[in-house]
């Protein structure tokens, strides 16, 4: 009985497992050695790829072209991986590079939750490193003696070893040219490397490979005894499961699948991704293996020659019957004199040929799961980019060619294709776009899911670049959420930031709990009387920021000073044009105001005290100040309470200062000042406080001190005339100044024709805009990236089509321009921090109710009650 | 670069397969290829041999005319329902190789019993999952390690 069972199980598919006996018998540094072959490993560098031009993308696939060419004669084996978001290390890095996060308010937890949200942020979401190593087959396996006199740094005794030493550094060199820009592998990344091959789909030790680049013997065996392959004879799945003593061990099933036919193609001139690439796109992890050999012309004469052969016989054959031979014939004998030729005639770009089996693994935590991600790379692959995949048995075969040093299958699905054809894969484009640290912006959504970082002062520290980035998007693009979140992690990492936003939905971040007791928003045309009032706009100096009691009273003596001319200045718009031609107005004013002094706490209305106790002229003056304190925007500066004075706290330095003006009217630029109406008039004032107030933010500050600026709707900015000069102080003096000059509008020409600042740019967001020229121009003027994809620019968040719901993922679309010039489309993510999202939230209206609506119906008799009218006629 | 020659795989010549339409002068009116007709000869030569032994027993013409003739059409069948797994990239040694594979390498041992191989270098490396699987976050205030409420390693939308 039990041997029936125990044959039955054996013959129909009882679980088995692998004995997994690794063909790499010694691992030194980037070298692999197997019983019959030395490999090295490189890890190839990331290349740019979207948004760049037509001849940018032709240079780089020709580079690697010919890389793989010179490789004829080798066999190679292209591995491509991912590795999760190391999240430690970017809350660790940014942590460092914060000096003075804002300090934390009493019952809301501050820098800590800041750290802690991005953090659990970026481990559950699906943004990963791309990692691809080539391995190369450098030839037989040297003796074990020339191995450990190379790990041990001496020069080699023997020619043999000498003759090994030069090849490699050769291969070194060769790989490390522009299109692959290689490097070998590092110790770490060789574990990692070995870790993930035997465990795919698992994550992998953190400590793996510390404890030196060399594995020899019994401690290969460190990379399969932790995990157990698992599967069931003509399986489709392989069954791994990782194992832990006292741990729940960790199950994967991972499917092998394998490209079959791929089509002719005029690469990359049809636009299509390459064929590696693809499944970047794809919200499936996918490893790659393409194993062969890289077949020199003198090689595959023979075959290439037999193929033609083989075709005109057989079409030959059918003529002899007279019968016409299939078109396939006909095209083959076609190809086949192509490939002929190519092999004997062409140079080695053209000649060489790939020839080897190319999978790709897909897994999952259920096998359901496994098989559904199967499915949709194989539909992808079928529908948009025709190549066939199949998913063959043998699976367990299938998944050992994945681990470095392992042999694969000569016979089935073997492809052959020129080396051009091969290097159109393209495994290692990449988009990573973005500063290396800072805080975490968004994501790509181009062509893989990769996390942005964004800071502000990385051009200005590292790079010596200015620091100017324009935001241009249309209403509705997500620009107030973008400036929203870049001040959210200016604020919170304790950098001193003012926003000038004239419609006002930003201020409410000065309401948000964390930020309430460091913000400030003034509000230029709604708020209390006194809120603008000159004096108090230059906080008093605090002793403890001086090194000595002399430059403390050098700088209280300034400040003094400066609030005497500001409010000079002041009243001085304040009055009509015909007062101000009169020298006397100059001198009257400006006796009072000295004689009020400069102290924080003066009140505007003791300058109008003092110049009624002065002649009639002085009088006259009095009145019209006192008339102007009586207009609505002129009580900004006049407070109610005539007698009071200001507490110094109003004027202490807060971190966030929200300036917005709703509803000001400024005056056009053509006509002359006496025609301006009352409101024009005091526009003025008001924004001239407001400039002023901008740049003592930004210029009282010590010059290394980060500083960050939004100029939201700089439009509006361009129109007045202190503003303009405001602007394009602000991007000169970005560099030099450490400061972040972020400026939002809705067209392109807003920033470009402000003052000569394009080579000020640093960066650029561009959102949506529907206008092709208006994109065509932000594409050309702000990204720098050809025009061809000014279309790109318009299908950012796209709008709902009607009766489908607003699509929340593809909200906050952008193209981002990085410091370094790469470009890539990105999403703004403001989820991961709740408050802030509640915060930005900015459309307008009350929350509508989700209307169902039906379908049309097509037959009126369908309409059950079209008229009120009962199924008998009669009225309801 | 005013035109970029396209670029394809080897593929159209290498796929095709001779096929024998008959002798001269004759056609048949099936194109089978060689493979399809030596597997057809082989496993009629089987079959054949299989019943003329059996229907010798009766009657040695018997087996000897009756067997290769019944033998023909479950030969056929069993290619046909075969043939179609064999193509370009499927040839007849893939599956030579694969079909005894997967039952060849198995190796029923239960877990309990397999050999744990001992490693002296980095055996606390190998079984130090539980950095992996209960993760840790950074946090400012340096003696805080709070580890996620749901430790999860896997692929969230």
């Amino acid at each position: 009985m039990n041997i029936g069972k125990g044959l039955k199980n054996r013959v129909f598919g009882r679980e088995r497992v692998v004995e997994l006996d690794l063909e790499a018998r010694e691992i030194v540094g980037h070298l692999l050695v197997t019983r019959t072959s030395l490999w090295g490993w490189y890890g190839l560098a990331p290349q740019e790829w979207t948004f760049t031009s037509e001849d940018t993308r032709t240079r780089l696939w020709d580079q690697n072209v010919h890389r793989y060419a010179q490789l004829a004669g080798h066999a190679i084996r292209v591995r491509t991986s991912s590795r999760p978001f190391p999240a430690y290390d970017f809350a660790r890095k940014l942590d460092q590079d914060t000096p003075n996060p804002l300090p934390d308010v009493p019952g809301v937890e501050t820098f800590d939750t800041y750290l802690e949200a991005q953090q659990r942020r970026l481990h559950t979401s699906l943004l990963d490193d791309k990692i691809v190593t080539l391995g190369v087959r450098l030839g037989d396996a040297p003796p074990v003696k020339i191995l450990r006199s190379m790990v041990r740094g001496e020069a080699p005794s023997t020619g043999a070893g000498a003759k090994l030493l030069e090849e490699i550094k050769q291969l070194n060199q060769h790989l490390a040219g522009t299109g692959f820009d290689a490097r070998p592998l590092s110790p770490t990344q060789m574990a990692w490397l070995m870790h993930r091959s035997c465990s795919l789909g698992m994550p992998v030790p953190p400590h793996a490979g510390v404890a030196g680049g060399e594995w020899t013997g019994e401690d290969l065996y460190a990379f399969t005894d932790p995990v157990d392959w698992f599967y069931k004879p003509m399986g489709r799945t392989v069954r791994l499961v990782g194992l832990t003593p006292g741990e729940k061990p960790v199950e994967r099933h991972v499917a092998v699948l394998t490209l079959g036919r791929m089509p002719t193609r005029e690469f990359p001139q049809d636009g299509i991704d390459p064929w590696m690439l693809a499944t970047d796109r794809l919200a499936v992890p996918v490893e790659w293996s393409a194993s062969g050999y890289l077949v020199p012309p003198t090689a595959l004469r023979s075959a290439v020659e037999f193929e033609r052969n083989r075709a005109e016989n057989i079409d030959k054959h059918y003529r002899e019957h007279e019968e016409t031979p299939p078109p396939a014939v006909t095209r083959g004998i076609k190809e086949a004199i192509a490939t002929y030729d190519e092999v004997t005639e062409g140079d080695a770009r053209t000649a060489v040929r790939f020839a080897g089996p190319i999978r790709a693994a897909v897994w999952g935590t259920t096998e359901d799961e496994c098989l559904s991600h199967a499915r949709t790379l194989m539909d992808r692959y079928g529908e948009s980019y025709r190549i066939e995949v199949a998913h063959p048995p043998g699976q367990v075969e299938l998944l050992r060619e994945f681990i470095p040093g392992e042999l694969w299958a000569l016979s089935g699905y073997q492809r052959r294709m020129s080396v051009g054809y091969f290097a159109a894969g393209m495994p290692h484009v990449s988009s990573s776009v973005g500063t290396p640290t800072g805080p975490y912006l968004g994501y790509t959504t181009a062509t893989a899911r990769r996390a942005v970082l964004h800071d502000g002062h990385f051009p200005m520290e590292r790079l010596n670049a200015p620091g100017v980035v324009p935001i241009v998007a249309e209403p509705g693009g997500g620009k107030s959420t973008l400036v929203g979140v870049l001040a959210y992690h200016s604020v919170t990492r304790g950098q001193p930031t003012i926003i000038l936003d004239p419609s006002g939905p930003l201020a409410r971040l000065c309401q948000m709990p964390s930020f309430a007791p460091h913000a400030r928003h003034l509000n230029l045309t709604d708020a209390e009387p006194g809120t603008l009032a000159p004096w108090q706009l230059i906080p008093e100096p605090q002793p403890q920021e001086f090194r000595s009691e002399r430059e403390y009273g050098r700088a209280k003596a300034r400040a003094h000073a400066e609030r005497k001319q500001l409010g000079f200045d002041t009243f001085r718009m304040m009055l009509p044009n015909t007062t101000l031609r009169n020298p006397a107005t100059d001198k009257r004013l400006r006796d009072a105001i000295r004689y009020v002094g400069g102290s924080v706490s003066v009140n505007p209305h003791q300058v109008i005290k003092m110049l009624r106790a002065g002649d009639e002229y002085a009088r006259e003056i009095a009145d019209l100040l006192e008339e102007s304190s009586e207009f609505p925007l002129g009580e900004l500066i006049f407070p109610t309470d005539r007698s009071s004075e200001f507490t110094a706290e109003a004027a202490t330095d807060k971190q966030l200062v929200v300036i917005t003006m709703p509803g000001l009217v400024l005056p056009s630029p053509d006509t002359d000042r006496d025609h301006w109406s009352i409101e024009e008039l005091f526009a003025q004032p008001l924004l001239h406080l407001a400039a002023f107030y901008t740049s003592r933010f930004i210029y009282r500050r010590s010059m290394g001190e980060r500083k960050n600026i939004f100029l939201d709707e700089s439009h509006f900015m361009g129109n007045w005339g202190s503003g303009r000069a405001l602007f394009v102080r602000l991007g000169r003096d970005s560099r030099k100044w450490n400061t972040a000059v972020y400026t939002s509008s809705q067209h392109p020409e807003d920033v470009l024709s402000v003052g000569r600042v394009e080579a000020l740019i640093g960066g650029a967001l561009v959102g949506r805009l529907e206008d092709l020229d208006i994109a065509e121009k932000a594409m050309t003027g702000l990204l720098r990236a050809p025009k061809e994809y000014a279309t790109a620019v318009t299908k950012l968040s796209p709008r709902p089509a009607p009766g489908s719901t607003f699509d929340v993922s593809r909200t906050g679309e952008f193209i981002y321009r990085d410091c370094y010039g790469r470009v890539d489309k990105i999403r703004v993510d403001r989820d991961w921090a709740p408050e802030l999202a509640t915060v930005l939230e900015t459309t307008p209206g009350l929350p509508r109710l989700a209307s169902k609506e039906a379908p049309p119906q097509l037959f009126i008799d369908e309409v059950a009650d079209l008229f009120g009218l009962g199924r008998d006629g009669a009225a309801a | 670069m005013s035109r970029v020659p396209s670029i394809r795989t080897d593929d159209a010549p290498r796929r095709l397969r001779a096929v024998w339409l008959g002798p001269r002068g004759h056609t048949l009116s099936w194109a089978w290829e060689y493979r399809r007709w030596a597997t057809f000869g082989a496993i009629w030569l089987g079959f054949s041999a299989v019943l003329g032994l059996i229907l010798w027993q009766a009657e040695p013409l018997l087996g000897l005319i009756a067997g290769p003739m019944w033998a023909m059409p479950f030969a056929h069948l069993v290619t046909a329902r075969l043939m179609p797994y064999v193509d370009y990239d499927r040839p007849i040694r893939y599956w030579r190789r694969v079909i005894p594979g997967e039952w060849k390498r198995s190796q029923q041992t239960p877990t309990g019993e397999r050999q744990v191989r001992v490693n002296t270098r980095e055996i606390v490396v190998v079984h130090d999952w539980s950095m992996e699987v209960l993760r840790t976050l950074y946090l400012r205030s340096t003696d805080r390690c709070a580890p996620l409420a749901q430790p999860r390693w896997g692929w969230r939308q």
